[in-house]
């Protein structure tokens, strides 16, 4: 691992952008464009012979490498349910809490994250959320509106509201109003005021701002040339990297037009990451391992685990911290880590050493698994209620590391015969279940990854044995039916052995990209890919760099 | 009869166009969706009827009788069978069903989720003029709204509101307001014209950016909506207590989203989620209410549905129940195998009987001398027919050497739809016909027939009046 907390202060684009993918042999290589301005189709994907590819964000191939970074199509990015609930939050901090959030859950692609520019639309449903969120917000800013405009408390008229609009309008537009946008929402609070008081007047402008189609999408559009204009780029900084609306601070860099130069931008990001910008990568983590799950279910036969499992997710958090952020770790580190970080009460559950304080670091005992894959939540998302899942498990790995999507259920699935504790192993149940057709064809295209993990049971627990019965974790990666990428004998050789594999690297460096752009767009990230793909440099020093990526200040033509 | 108005300050009340419901009917008329996860074993689901008498048919015959709870109500019933949806893949099968409109897109394609689509309950509220009221209990995943959860589109997916507190006071909150002609609604007319403008402004500026304008215009959809809401005609003078609420307020007060998708409350916010519908539906505060417990291939364990002293495993819903396959003795199917799953699903129709239709059978008060049952549609349905085959036709399940029976579409209407519906039938359509010709019919009987589903244009008039 490498040293600690000094991943960003050494940042040096000149040395990311030298360090281009070269893709050989790594995944799927697409031919270098000819030139550096080619749009990403994101739909160019060589055939793996492995069945078809997840799609990330999009519908692009996460896994795909080019010999320059591509820069994709203008788009208007709606904020996702949480960007919104932040920039409500960033703009008018007074009113944290004091409102409510209406929006639903955001529509979320199968193998992909929620900020994907595709899906998020406004239809009717989302239409009224926001104008319902618009109301409790504006009701919650005009109730505390003495500390928020000053003004108001004296003479709450239209000059008062222009006031607003030159503040609070910018920073929601993430740009100044033009003299129409201002005028016509003057014009409002005009008409407000003539049917109503002067303060609900102008909450009936905020709620026109906050239902603003210039405040509910993030542009990137560009102009005539397909430029971003600095707004656009401090607008993509703030939420690429911060999750919520550009600062002050980054509207005034707008304005004065510095956000200009690579180095410039990625700085920027790497200033926003460590200043309260690691939850956009947290996010990301929870999205592409979907561990979360665990705070909501039930395992029948392990009475205390409703009591440690929301535990087990801020162990992952911390695991997170201590492993990608702290230490500036990257795939190797966060797949081999040694350590975990449990509660008190967690580390008792598992049968680990007790930590020095709730979620401190403590050492797993040699043999009884590493890294991520290891964790409590990841585990216990991918069991059954009532037993561990070499099925679900493999599907982690097959889907989350290898980027693969898994062939389509057909129906008329058997189901796998119920735990038999102390008589057949799981792997004796899901091994008889898959030994025919139709299960045969599917599962062995994935499922002997998962009994690596049988060490682990249905809550992550480590076990020497199943209810007495030798537990044998021997297996293969599979590639297509009929190949194997490789074969280990212990969750610890298959880590090491996806480790090797090249296309381990570029499918998470590609779903980074994705979730960072939120498009699935391949190859918009490749300046600093072959130093992710190598361990020389971490998450979030790959994550900054693609703020210095031709896609970040332009985009292809029409 | 208390007439809300616009309802635009919060918590904003689901709106009727009282015009339509009383130009459509002299007779208040009431719809609503339930969704049953994962199909049905049919040998402990299908109604025994007498030879030639379609209307002597008993539920509690059938094995685990899947819908022996609906015995009492029977006269309130049609079982139909023989029905079709279009092609679709598994899982994600929900999304077509209820539109007529498939998701799939070939062999090895992948899964159609963006075509438009519009799904009955949404055909029927916009034909009302209405927002419906669409409710959840676990209906999605804790990450996000995903294919497998999605059951309601209005060429956008719906998420149902999972948060049966917030969904009351969305409903009822409004109850006290002061009655008379709200002074907001020029107001937020001239908002929603404000918006348009930019919208339509920005639509201009992107001309040539196709799939951006696409979007923009969506969204112009979505706010010009906003301007058909029109007043509710709600019977009831004060907001209603609801025992399944009141019982989970206590727990769910302040709770965050994680405790609304959680395996262990998920009985409990079911009831909750039903007894709000039955309770929108009777002050008829949403004429218009579709709930979906579950998404459609949920792991939830269902070994609490497990009766007093059985001993066998129940497991995972999806997995261990839906897709265990039936073994057939002769042309006989043995009950014994399926009997777990089966009473999974008979748990489901017992808390729609006990937590809603129950609820319906009192005095309507917009409709005296008559139940409010007397004037709903409740339309009983799910994705598929078997749970593990994924059948979406009518397919004899035959496991040994002799056909076993034919495993149909679980599909049943309650209620009788203001006198629009004929009821206390089991009807089999023959051959498989489009589910869209039920939604149809469906429309029909609310007052606001559709011209097509789909393929479908012939509405399955059986069910009529």
């Amino acid at each position: 691992m490498r040293p600690a907390a000094h991943w960003l202060t050494g940042l040096s684009f000149v040395a990311l952008a030298a360090a281009c993918s070269a893709g050989g042999g790594d995944g799927i290589e697409r031919n270098p464009p000819g030139a550096d301005d080619s749009t990403g189709s994101g739909g160019t994907t060589g055939s793996t012979g492995s069945g078809s590819v997840s799609s990330g964000t999009g519908g692009g191939d996460p896994r795909e490498t080019c010999g320059t970074s591509q820069v994709g199509a203008p788009v208007l990015r709606r904020l996702t349910r949480d960007e919104l609930n932040r920039s409500i939050e960033t703009v008018f901090p007074s009113i944290a809490g004091a409102y409510t959030l209406a929006l639903s859950a955001d529509d979320i692609p199968e193998f992909g994250f929620d900020n994907e520019a595709g899906r998020l639309l406004v239809g009717k449903q989302t239409a009224r959320q926001v104008a319902d969120t618009a109301e409790s917000a504006a009701a919650a800013v005009t109730a505390n509106l003495g500390s928020i405009l000053p003004c108001a408390s004296s003479t709450l008229d239209a000059t008062c509201a222009g006031e607003f609009l030159d503040s609070y309008g910018k920073r929601l537009f993430r740009r100044p109003l033009s003299a129409e946008e201002r005028t016509r929402y003057l014009d409002f609070f005009s008409q407000a005021a003539s049917t109503t008081d002067a303060t609900t007047s102008l909450g009936w402008m905020l709620r026109g701002l906050l239902e603003s189609p210039h405040f509910l999408y993030r542009r990137e559009i560009g102009g005539a040339g397909r430029e971003l204009s600095q707004y656009e780029i401090a607008t993509e900084l703030a939420y690429t990297f911060s999750g919520t609306a550009p600062s002050d601070e980054l509207i005034g860099m707008a304005d004065r037009g510095e956000l200009a130069s690579p180095e410039t931008l990625v700085q920027t990001a790497s200033d926003l990451l460590v200043n309260g910008g690691y939850e956009v990568l947290q996010h990301f983590f929870s999205l592409w391992l979907r561990y979360e799950a665990a705070a909501t279910l039930e395992k029948i036969n392990v009475s205390d685990y409703a009591s440690v499992r929301q535990d087990m997710l801020e162990e992952t958090r911390r695991f997170i911290d201590e492993v990608v952020f702290q230490n500036g770790g990257g795939t190797r580190e966060l797949l081999t880590s040694p350590i975990t970080t449990p509660s008190t009460r967690l580390a008792s559950f598992y049968g680990l050493p007790a930590p020095s304080a709730d979620f401190a670091p403590v050492e797993r005992p040699a043999g009884q698994g590493m890294g991520l894959l290891a964790q409590g939540s990841i585990l216990s998302t991918e069991a059954l209620s009532n037993s561990s899942s070499p099925t679900q498990r493999s599907l982690l790995v097959f889907e989350g590391l290898l980027c693969r999507e898994p062939p389509t259920v057909p129906p008329n699935v058997p189901i796998i015969p119920d735990p038999q504790p102390g008589a057949v192993t799981t792997r004796q149940r899901y091994e008889q279940h898959r030994s025919e057709e139709p299960c045969k064809s599917c599962h062995l295209q994935f499922e002997p990854i998962g009994f690596a993990f049988e060490h682990f049971d249905e809550v992550g627990r480590y076990r020497e044995d199943e209810g007495g019965l030798p537990i044998d974790t021997s297996g293969y990666v599979p590639n297509g039916l009929d190949e194997r990428l490789f074969e280990f004998s212990s969750f610890e050789e298959l880590v090491q052995g996806l480790l090797a594999e090249p296309v381990v690297h570029n499918c998470v460096s590609g779903l980074l990209a994705s979730y960072a752009f939120g498009v699935g767009t391949s190859c918009l990230g490749e300046s600093a890919r072959a130093g992710f793909a190598s361990g020389e440099i971490g998450f979030a020093e790959y994550f900054a760099s693609l703020a210095g990526e031709p896609h970040f200040t332009r985009r292809a033509g029409n | 009869m208390k007439a809300l108005g616009l309802g635009l300050t919060a918590p904003v009340a689901l709106q009727l166009s009282h015009a339509a419901v009383a130009a459509a009917s002299p007779r208040p008329k009431r719809f609503m969706l339930f969704y049953l996860p994962h199909g049905v074993p049919p040998e402990h689901f299908d109604p025994v009827v007498t030879p030639g008498n379609a209307a002597d048919f008993t539920f509690t015959a059938s094995g685990e009788s899947i819908l022996g709870p609906l015995e009492p109500y029977k006269a309130y019933v049609n079982v139909i069978r023989g029905f079709k949806y279009p092609g679709a893949m598994t899982h994600e099968a929900i999304i077509s069903c209820l539109s007529n409109v498939s998701t799939f897109a070939g062999e090895g394609g992948p899964v159609d989720e963006t075509t438009p689509r519009t799904t009955v309950e949404h055909m029927i509220a916009n034909g009302l003029g209405v927002r419906p009221l669409i409710l959840g209990a676990c209906a999605h995943r804790p990450f996000g709204l995903d294919k497998d959860g999605k059951l309601m589109w209005d060429g956008q997916p719906v998420a149902p509101e999972k948060n049966p507190l917030k969904a009351y006071d969305d409903v009822f909150g409004n109850l006290g307001a002061p009655e008379g002609p709200d002074p907001n609604v020029a107001l937020r007319e001239a908002l929603v014209t404000l918006t348009e403008g930019e919208l339509n402004a920005l639509d201009a500026e992107l001309a040539g950016l196709t799939s951006e304008q696409t979007k923009l215009r969506t969204h112009l959809e979505g706010v010009q909506a906003l301007k058909g809401e029109g007043s509710v005609a709600v019977s009831c003078t004060s907001a209603p207590t609801i025992p399944a609420i009141e019982a989970l307020r206590p727990l769910a007060q302040g709770q965050s989203d994680d405790f609304f998708l959680a395996e262990g409350n998920f009985p409990s916010l079911l009831a909750a989620q039903l007894e709000l519908a039955a309770h929108a539906l009777v002050c008829n505060a949403a004429p218009v209410v579709a709930v979906q417990p579950m998404y459609a291939n949920c792991e939830f364990d269902f070994t609490f549905v497990r009766p007093a002293g059985d001993t066998r495993q129940f497991g995972p819903h999806h997995t261990a129940l839906s897709h265990t396959q039936p073994q057939q003795n002769g042309a006989e199917m043995v009950m014994e195998t399926r009997s777990p799953f089966a009473i999974a699903q008979r748990w489901f129709v017992q808390n729609l009987v006990d937590h809603m239709v129950a609820f319906l059978d009192v005095d309507d008060p917009a409709d005296p001398g008559r139940t409010v049952l007397d004037n709903t549609i409740v339309y009983f349905m799910s994705e598929v027919g078997e749970g593990a085959w994924h059948t979406t036709e009518s397919r004899v399940i035959q496991v040994g050497p002799e056909p076993g029976p034919t495993a149909y579409l679980p599909l049943i209407t309650i209620g009788g739809g203001g006198g629009a519906l004929k009821t206390q039938q089991v009807l089999t359509a023959e051959p498989d016909r489009s589910a869209g010709d039920i939604y149809l019919a469906l429309t029909q009987a609310m007052g606001v027939p559709a011209g097509s589903f789909g393929d479908a244009n012939t509405p399955f008039t059986e069910i009529l009046a």
